[in-house]
């Protein structure tokens, strides 16, 4: 059902349009004053020489942690890539040099076009190996290729962790016993 | 059933308050199976002895003072037997807690994870935290045990199947149980290697991740696999197969139970026959350029100037020749011999080079369809020369068109084709007749399309396309199809030319040995090829294989991933 709405007619001096622009500029230069003499709260940052702090619990780009003797603390499981909804992991394991260490990935590859920041891969990763607590942007670049994010970048970001590795019942382990390893 | 069976005395037993009879001597666990009870089992594996030793299957029976092992334990008139009491359920946590002890429950590392039977028993009948507070006991991890497997023993239940194994199925008796107690572990006697034809078994029948195999060791995580049933194309034994995929890509064959061909078992040559093909298939042909140089082509390019050749040829009377390979599947074998009957060309069966066999599955004949090509053959183009036949004959021929997958190649064979003015190739590996090809057109591999084979002992079975093929390939039978079409000007007679089930409904119309067999029903364990025929005494086969019998490694109750059951 149509709803008839009657046309406003405004008087003759509002239709002038003298006296409502002074009443605009009014409120421009209000808020000039206020802002150059005084108030700090304005809303506007500028970017990219300012920049807002991120919430503590934001998800920026991924980042590999080190273990003690800055090897990588990842031991390819592929829990991270069986858990991603967008398959952008992709690692090749392979058998570790070290003794101590039984599986290594030798490629780690991240592409971050398709990532979507859900932090799937840092919930199931048990060896705290995977984290997306960088605070680092994904920056646009020029080709798709540099959106593959390779080991060593990811491990670039990355920091020893306090976590054990392998777990809390490795934490019985005797250092320096034959068979205190840290392997898993 | 047999006259003798009559004779044998039966059991009542009830389990879990139901009844059944049994045969006297039959097991508690297989009755129980009989019924739809699972029991719980490491140890056990129907095609091996019974040690009882994992104490995983232990079941209440009545006037029986302890739990008594349901995989040694043999039913009795009256007997009654409980599988879901309180007591049955403490003594498989208490076994469990036991088991998991001193395993080091590295599953984010381990291979098995996914298709474990001890993380599938301990999630369903333990998951309990472990209580120990002691550091656990250190075994050798990724050990070497031969050139295909590795092993952690730490990770070992002592279920002791490969030692079975290797003492019953091989007889090679590579693996023993060394120490005692919590100290046991498997291991090599001295100046020992297992490295026996058939050493990746144990890897399929090892329950945990313990035995691993060396070349599918980290991999994949077994979760992201596509499994399908086939059929090895290794030999003419033709085992069942399980083969594991990922993204189209093979990663593993594993050996799939079928009573009547392989039973459980599978050699290590058939596991790695793909391998070749992985890593370096045909994708692209070749045929002669404007220029007179050949240029690289795909399978149409080569179909089409094929059948250019073969028409002209038609026109000046030329002679052809047909040579088809033994490891083409039934359909492959009877739209060549059709398209040679349309062109009068005789057919020739090529075999490939063989190898040794072995009392266990592997035979001397390599050629994965000998039986079902010679039948089809000996009816749809009576008369059709071997090997010795083509080398002469070759040089009277003014073409030849051969469909190969591998064939064995003399150096005299070689010689001989050279003669020949016009030389085409199907093939799908590169080698010497790839080479000596004047055209070359690449084929899909046995694994890229459905057809069906015929075993050594005559069991028909399916192949049920796996793999999809590259897009620059043909199947054989279509190839034929394209052939006749367009070079000989007939249609052949096959109701829809790229599909095989309406070629194998020709063939079961045409060949007496085949027709009592429909396309469908071969299913997945195939059919016997001669009905009513008695079976072959393969030493695959032993007489009173229950029919029931799944394969035991992957739990049936937890089977985690579903099996493809091929295209239907």
């Amino acid at each position: 059902m149509a709803k008839v709405v009657s046309r406003m007619t405004p008087d003759l001096i509002t239709q002038s349009y003298v006296v409502e622009a002074v009443k605009g500029m009014v409120v421009t230069t209000r808020q000039l004053m206020r802002n150059l003499f005084g108030r700090k709260d304005i809303v506007t940052v500028q970017y990219p020489e300012d920049r807002r702090p991120y919430p503590a619990r934001a998800r920026g780009k991924h980042r590999l942690m080190r273990r003690d003797d800055n090897q990588v603390r990842c031991v390819a499981c592929m829990l991270c890539a069986t858990a991603c909804p967008s398959n952008c992991i992709t690692i090749v394991a392979a058998e570790s040099a070290d003794h101590d260490i039984e599986k290594v990935p030798s490629t780690f590859e991240i592409d971050l076009l398709k990532c979507i920041y859900c932090g799937f891969c840092e919930e199931a990763c048990p060896c705290d190996a995977i984290r997306m607590d960088s605070g680092v942007h994904a920056l646009p670049t020029v080709t798709r290729k540099a959106q593959k994010t390779a080991k060593i970048d990811l491990l670039s970001l990355g920091s020893p962790s306090i976590a054990s590795q392998g777990g809390q019942y490795r934490a019985h382990d005797h250092e320096g016993t034959q068979h205190g390893r840290s392997g898993h | 059933m047999a006259p003798e069976a009559a004779e044998i005395k039966k059991a009542k037993v009830t389990i879990d308050g139901r009844e059944i009879e049994v045969p006297m001597g039959t097991t508690v666990l297989r009755a129980a199976k009989q019924l739809g009870i699972e029991v719980p089992v490491f140890c056990y594996h129907p095609g091996l002895s019974i040690p009882a030793n994992c104490r995983m299957c232990l079941v209440e029976v009545e006037k029986s003072p302890k739990p008594l092992p349901a995989c040694y334990t043999e039913v009795s008139d009256g007997m009654v037997v409980r599988t879901q009491t309180e007591k049955v359920k403490a003594t498989q946590q208490a076994v469990l807690e036991f088991i998991l002890l001193n395993h080091p429950v590295d599953c984010p590392i381990c291979d098995q994870a996914g298709e474990c039977v001890l993380q599938e028993h301990f999630v369903r009948f333990s998951a309990q935290p472990s209580r120990l507070f002691h550091e656990k006991i250190g075994k050798p991890k990724a050990k070497v045990l031969g050139p295909k497997v590795i092993l952690d023993a730490e990770r070992c239940i002592l279920c002791t199947r490969c030692v079975r194994f290797c003492e019953e199925v091989t007889k090679t008796n590579e693996l023993t149980v060394e120490m005692r107690g919590e100290h046991s572990e498997i291991t090599l006697p001295e100046g020992k290697v297992l490295d026996n034809d058939y050493s990746l078994s144990v890897v399929d029948i090892c329950p945990v991740g313990a035995l691993t195999s060396r070349e599918f060791r980290f991999q994949r995580r077994v979760w992201f696999l596509d499994q399908h049933a086939s059929v090895c194309t290794g030999c003419a034994r033709g085992c069942n197969i399980r083969l594991d995929s990922h993204k189209n890509q093979v990663e593993r064959l594993v050996a799939r139970y079928n009573g009547e061909v392989n039973r459980w078992w599978m050699c290590d040559a058939g596991r790695g026959s793909l391998a070749q093909r992985r890593d370096g298939a045909l994708k692209m042909g070749h045929v002669p350029g404007t220029d007179g140089e050949s240029r690289q082509a795909p399978a149409i390019d080569g179909l089409q100037t094929t059948a250019q050749w073969l028409q002209e040829l038609k026109l000046r009377n030329g002679r052809v020749g047909i040579a088809v390979s033994a490891s083409l599947t039934n359909e492959d074998i009877y739209a060549f011999a059709g398209l040679a009957q349309a062109l009068g060309a005789q057919v020739f069966l090529l075999p490939r080079t063989p190898w040794t066999g072995d009392a266990v599955l592997k035979t001397a004949d390599r050629d994965c369809n000998t039986a079902g090509a010679k039948a089809i053959l000996d009816v749809v183009s009576p008369g059709w020369g071997d090997a010795k036949a083509l080398t002469k004959a070759a040089t009277q021929l003014d073409a030849l068109v051969l469909v190969d997958s591998e064939i064995g190649v003399s150096d005299d064979l070689l010689d001989a084709l050279e003669s020949i003015d016009q030389l085409v190739v199907l093939t799908d590996l590169p080698g010497p007749l790839a080479d000596a090809a004047d055209v070359l057109i690449p084929l899909t591999w046995l694994q890229q399309r459905d057809g069906t084979l015929v075993n050594v002992d005559g069991q028909v079975q399916r192949l049920a396309a796996p793999l999809k093929p590259a897009v620059t390939t043909v199947t054989p039978h279509a190839a034929a199809a394209h052939f006749a079409h367009y070079g000989a000007g007939v249609e052949l007679d096959l109701t829809e030319r790229s599909r095989p089930d309406a070629i194998f409904d020709r063939i079961a119309a045409v060949v007496p040995a085949f027709a009592h067999l429909n396309y469908t029903e071969i299913g997945d364990y195939g059919r016997r090829l001669t009905h009513g025929a008695p079976l072959a005494e393969s030493p695959a086969r032993v007489a009173g294989t229950p029919a029931w019998e799944p394969d035991p490694v992957a739990p049936s109750f937890a089977r985690p991933f579903q099996l493809h059951r091929g295209a239907q």
